[in-house]
């Protein structure tokens, strides 16, 4: 019996074909349904970004990735942000170190495929599910990380020079943040109203939301058209704020500019209970200055409790 | 060809918490043998957890959970909608290896209260049979408080919990929660430090006549020695703590507390990377132990006794429905058809978030229990009488443990227009340590129309269908939500924040957005085989040689974290099997 296809069936019947479908993608993702615990690798420690020598973007792909990264956090040299951080590095190495996702992921079909409603019936045995409600299940669309940045990044150029008549890394800061406000509001349209709450001054007012240019959204996912330019944006955004807060180890982060910029402290051992309440003052570090677990406490006899590992445990 | 053991008297699936806790008591005290099939790798306090303040990987890339390219869940929002899988994690987080889930615990350790135990009886009692939903399908247990107060009281003491009493032994002491069952002994240790936001949340929440107190911390508050001899220190409030192991052995786990009484009898064995594929019964319906594949792809099958099913809930209910052969059509447990009913979920939510402009509060410091709770809206402890819903939910402040890699991705939502650019990163650097909530978990009760089974169209790593929930929440809950969310917008505008934003409608559930890994019920415990699949030991009726550990044997979820609860009534079986089982094998236990 062949699988059955899973389909995401627009309510109105105007669908765009925005997922790879479930035939396609069963051979080719079961080769990368693995997972790695391997650390990122990527390009030197610096700000000379070094296009496609041992990551995955190329030149041009890098200063896209890096333009974007720049306008989800943007700062100068003042006040560092994404760039600064060198958060393009981080994305880079984390696209060439794992040829799937970085975290475990179930990637056996069949893959969610939004069809024209009405031909779900013609394919037996397959399951329809209702366009609005896909965003309540979560990824489903199959399309690896790096799929996404290669086939993403094109459709971004497309939709910029469409609508302000250059690529989307030649902009300007005020286009760069409209086309991508307009990627954020098709990803907050797919996740509907009912997930957001209402914002407003401790008596109760109301502020607005964010503003939705349908006509826009329209024309940004027609050019997108297989990509799910919503995805596209969050992947991005999530990367994004991978490269610039998770700990220097990971290439990212650089001198440390996101957790400065909050006023993190960074990897530390201990705090006391007068710290909890007082606050501290210590040298913001990454793990790699983290001194070793002193199991000893300096006297050479190790802390049984701790050093504990028990016979009777083994692999299978 | 499948490598067969030589036959022991239990075989558990999963190297988790009630497994370990069951060699721990049994074993010393018999001559018995116990193997517990792990599907993750062994760790250990140290080297393991030595050097593991890494974000990145335990918290975006789910180090320590459960290996989802081999096994997942599928869900579905009702029986007409369509079930796809978590393809990564969101909902819920279960762990993997040596110790499973209660090693990356938070370590929020409650007792139920009373009324938990009697639940229909109890809500028809006071109010009247008419209360409860015709579709509601909530019942009592098959034990009560009483049952349970002194297992509770031994677990807290191996566990070395931290807290303040509240009810000893009917007489109600200041400071602790005062709408607790009695308990027989106080906390074995002090509550965990105070927080600088927790002392705020405390102060307000008094004022509005509540009860604040802390939460009882599985977590070392000072140095502790317990009866097995381990001999622990206390907690080094590091900021790593959900989704990490604890690098001094502060945070109560197997590895801190049931392993080493289990292993030092040489009669524990723990095979890990190994994967139990099968519950294998004889004709007669009797299990005869676990088929299993090993980390090198072998198949092995280890003969016992008794087969305890101790994995994480949907993996118990799916270990009873795979079973299926002659004798047992439907699975293990499920002659009739009570497998995978009564599944619930906890109903953990942010009503309330404030900002208080220029303050740090030092949320980076601390842990998960470093938080006062308010207990005056759980359960049936308020009147009920001119409400439409039943139930409640415990109320709390944000505790601590903030990374700015995961507040990156929502500490912010309501406070600012979106969640990148330049107002967001500025309003992020300001306010990173100066945003707080009130947050709740709450009850989650059971309906007919919430339930698991076997998913038709996906399938594991070895081929087996996964299971699939079918779950979303009720106008019972929906209610139940407006009346909470507005307490917690009332306590946070009594702590004068800046700003703030509220959330007074429930979300509708989703399955891609972490909400909490209490996932209970689909195996309930009863008195009686027509409405549930173990008795009160969690034994299962059709197949007493099979045993049901954890939060699936949960009727239905009360608010508070299930951990405790479940150590208890493992403690409770593991005595009934050391002591009484065995001298008539194969019969119900009474
Ligand atoms: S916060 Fe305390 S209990 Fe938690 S991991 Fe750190 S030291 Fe251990």
């Amino acid at each position: 019996m062949p699988d059955p296809a899973v389909q995401a069936v627009a309510p109105e019947g105007i669908t765009r074909r925005a997922f790879i479908g479930a035939g396609s993608a069963l051979g080719g993702l079961m080769l990368v349904a693995c997972t790695s615990d391997t650390l990122t690798v990527g390009p030197e420690h610096n700000h000379v970004h070094a296009p496609g020598e041992s990551g995955y973007l190329t030149g041009e792909e890098m200063r896209t990735v890096d333009a974007i990264t720049a306008r989800i956090v943007p700062g100068d040299d003042m006040d560092p942000g994404a760039r600064q951080a060198n958060v393009v590095a981080y994305i880079d190495a984390k696209l060439a170190s794992f040829e799937g996702f970085a975290e475990p992921s179930y990637l056996s079909g069949p893959f969610v495929d939004v069809i024209r409603s009405g031909s779900a019936a013609a394919m037996p045995g397959a399951i329809a599910v209702a366009e609005d409600q896909l965003y309540r299940y979560g990824y489903q669309s199959g399309v690896l990380p790096q799929e996404m940045y290669r086939r993403g990044i094109p459709k971004l150029d497309e939709y910029s020079r469409s609508r302000f008549d250059s690529a989307f890394a030649d902009l300007a800061e005020d286009q760069q943040d409209a086309i991508l406000t307009v990627l954020d509001d098709i990803q907050q349209a797919s996740e509907g109203q009912s997930a957001r709450g209402q914002t407003g001054s401790p008596s109760g007012q109301q502020q607005g939301g964010g503003s939705q240019n349908s006509g826009e959204m329209d024309a940004a996912r027609a050019i997108f058209a297989d990509i799910d330019a919503g995805a596209f944006f969050s992947t991005l955004r999530a990367d994004t704020m991978e490269g610039m807060f998770s700990d220097p180890l990971h290439r990212g982060n650089e001198d440390m500019a996101g957790w400065i910029l909050v006023g993190y402290p960074g990897i530390q051992r201990a705090y006391s209970p007068t710290e909890m309440l007082r606050g501290t003052r210590r040298r913001t570090q990454s793990i790699e200055s983290l001194p070793e677990m002193n199991t000893d406490r300096g006297d050479g006899i190790p802390l049984e409790a701790l050093q504990r590992q028990l016979p009777g445990v083994r692999e299978g | 060809m499948a490598t067969e053991h030589e036959r022991v008297e239990i075989v558990t699936i999963g190297g988790g918490a009630t497994a370990a806790m069951l060699a721990a008591l049994i074993l010393p005290e018999t001559s018995h043998r116990v193997v517990s099939i792990e599907q993750g790798d062994d760790r250990w306090t140290y080297p393991d957890f030595g050097h593991n303040h890494d974000a990145l990987a335990h918290e975006s890339r789910y180090a320590m959970m459960q290996d989802l390219s081999q096994v997942s869940w599928t869900w579905r929002p009702d029986a007409n909608s369509p079930a796809l899988p978590m393809r990564q994690y969101g909902s819920f987080n279960p762990g993997q290896g040596l110790g499973g889930s209660m090693v990356h615990w938070t370590a929020l350790s409650w007792r139920f209260a009373p009324e938990t135990f009697e639940y229909r009886t109890h809500y028809t009692e006071r109010y009247g049979a008419d209360r409860i939903p015709d579709e509601m399908t909530v019942q009592d247990w098959p034990i009560s408080y009483d049952d349970l107060e002194p297992y509770y009281d031994t677990v807290e003491y191996d566990m070395g919990i931290s807290g303040q009493a509240g009810n000893l032994g009917g007489t109600i002491i200041p400071g602790g929660n005062p709408f607790e069952g009695p308990r027989s002994r106080p906390y074995p240790n002090p509550p965990l430090a105070e927080s600088a936001f927790g002392q705020m949340f405390s102060a307000a929440t008094k004022k509005l006549g509540l009860h604040p107190f802390p939460t009882p911390a599985g977590i070392l508050s000072r140095g502790y020695t317990d009866r097995f001899g381990n001999n622990r220190a206390a907690c080094l409030y590091c900021g790593f703590c959900t989704r990490y192991g604890c690098e001094v052995g502060a945070k109560t786990s197997p590895i801190t507390t049931w392993l080493p009484p289990a292993l030092e009898t040489g009669r524990y064995e723990v095979r890990t990377r190994s994967h139990v594929i099968g519950i294998e019964t004889a004709p007669d319906g009797t299990a005869t132990g676990v088929r299993y594949v090993n980390a090198d792809g072998e198949e092995h099958f280890q003969p016992a006794d008794i087969v305890v099913s101790s994995s994480y809930t949907l993996e118990n209910i799916r270990n009873l429905l795979l079973a299926r052969s002659d004798a047992h059509p439907d699975g293990i447990g499920n002659d009739r058809g009570m497998v995978g009913k009564n599944y619930t979920y906890q109903m953990s939510q942010t009503p309330a978030k404030g900002v208080w402009e220029g303050r740090r509060f030092h949320f980076y410091m601390g842990n998960g229990c470093t938080a006062p709770q308010v207990f005056d809206y759980d359960s049936d402890h308020f009147d009920h009488s001119d409400l439409d819903f039943i139930g409640g939910a415990r109320i709390f402040a944000s505790a601590g443990q903030r990374q700015p890699l995961e507040s990156a991705n929502g500490l912010l939502e309501g406070l600012t227009d979106r969640q990148w650019g330049a107002d967001w990163k500025a309003s992020f650097a300001q306010n990173w340590d100066s945003v707080g909530s009130v947050g709740i978990n709450g009850e989650s009760p059971a309906y007919a129309g919430n339930f698991c089974d076997l998913d038709p169209n996906y399938k594991d790593a070895w081929g087996r269908p996964l299971l699939r929930i079918t779950f979303g929440w009720r106008e019972n809950e929906r209610r139940m939500y407006r009346f909470i969310a507005e307490r917690c917008a009332e306590m946070l505008d009594a702590m004068g924040p800046d700003r703030a934003t509220y959330t007074r409608e429930l979300p509708d559930y989703r399955y891609d957005v972490y909400q909490s890994t209490h996932a209970t019920g689909g195996c309930i415990m009863g008195n009686d085989p027509g409405d549930s699949v173990t008795n009160s030991y969690g034994q299962v009726w059709d197949t007493p040689n099979v045993f049901v550990t954890g939060a699936a044997l949960y009727p239905q979820n009360p608010s508070p974290n299930p951990t405790l609860t479940l150590a208890a009534l493992a403690y409770r079986t593991a005595e009934a099997i050391r002591d009484r089982y065995f001298d008539a094998p194969g019969e119900l236990l009474s």
